[in-house]
């Protein structure tokens, strides 16, 4: 999994590319945490290179919901690939988390 | 024509890599849309992390995972064979969808995302083996 980030409006960019699965999941999951505590505003994640997600990627982006609120934070994911939204719809996590077509709109 | 792909794993995560590339190089050789290799990659993840986790009452030690997939031109099937402790993926209960962000729980929705994303799947106890397979076509619009 290859990590990026960049400051967007006060808001950190983690664009990810590659799989979120069993393996990267736990390089993911200690990233994000580091970046929501760092962030200013919150953090976007930029999955418009993410070929799938498992539900141990679920999971990471579970715990970046449920960190960012409790600490008063944005957590945005944006540019799905169509087949990962699939995911994302089929376990529910559509309704819980913010979703955006693309980093554009979440930033914005 | 039916082709196969055959491969003993490691009970050990890391070798979901080496599937996944074997995988990929034999469904670009069938012409089986990516799209559907992509999922299939996805089940094996779900399934390959809960056997390696959960099978074993000796999980340092070394057991052989069987894996088979079959394309029959119209329909990808795979089957997962291990030697663990008898496990139905069928049985287990489907997590909770309508709970909110702090209540929902984190774990239990692996082998409830594989029973979504494949047209079918089936598990039986063969011996001292859990056989699980699954199944399925590609999306109508890449047909």
């Amino acid at each position: 999994m290859e990590i990026k980030q960049e400051n967007r409006n006060g808001l950190t960019v983690m664009s990810l590319a590659g799989k979120l699965d069993t393996v990267s999941s736990p390089e993911v999951q200690s990233a994000l945490t580091a970046a929501l505590e760092a962030a200013d505003k919150g953090v976007v994640i930029d999955m418009a290179e993410v070929a799938y997600v498992s539900s141990a990627g679920l999971r990471v982006m579970l715990i970046g919901g449920k960190t960012a609120k409790a600490k008063d934070k944005a957590f945005r994911l944006a540019g799905l690939k169509p087949a990962v939204a699939e995911v994302f719809k089929m376990s529910g996590f559509d309704r819980l988390l913010e979703i955006r077509p693309d980093v554009a709109a979440a930033t914005g | 024509m039916t082709a196969t792909l055959q491969l003993t794993l490691k009970n050990d995560m890391a070798e979901h890599a080496r599937l996944a590339a074997a995988l990929s190089d034999w469904a670009e050789a069938e012409g089986i849309d990516p799209g559907l290799a992509t999922t299939f990659e996805l089940a094996f993840d779900e399934i390959l992390a809960n056997i390696t986790s959960y099978a074993y009452d000796d999980p340092d030690a070394e057991h052989a995972i069987e894996v088979a997939c079959r394309w029959d031109g119209a329909t990808l099937s795979a089957e997962v064979v291990d030697e663990g402790r008898p496990f139905d993926p069928l049985a287990a209960p489907d997590p909770d969808l309508e709970a909110g962000l702090e209540e929902r729980a984190v774990g239990g929705l692996g082998l409830f995302l594989v029973r979504q994303l494949m047209d079918e799947v089936a598990y039986r106890r063969d011996g001292p083996r859990n056989r699980l397979s699954f199944a399925k076509k590609p999306a109508a619009e890449d047909q």
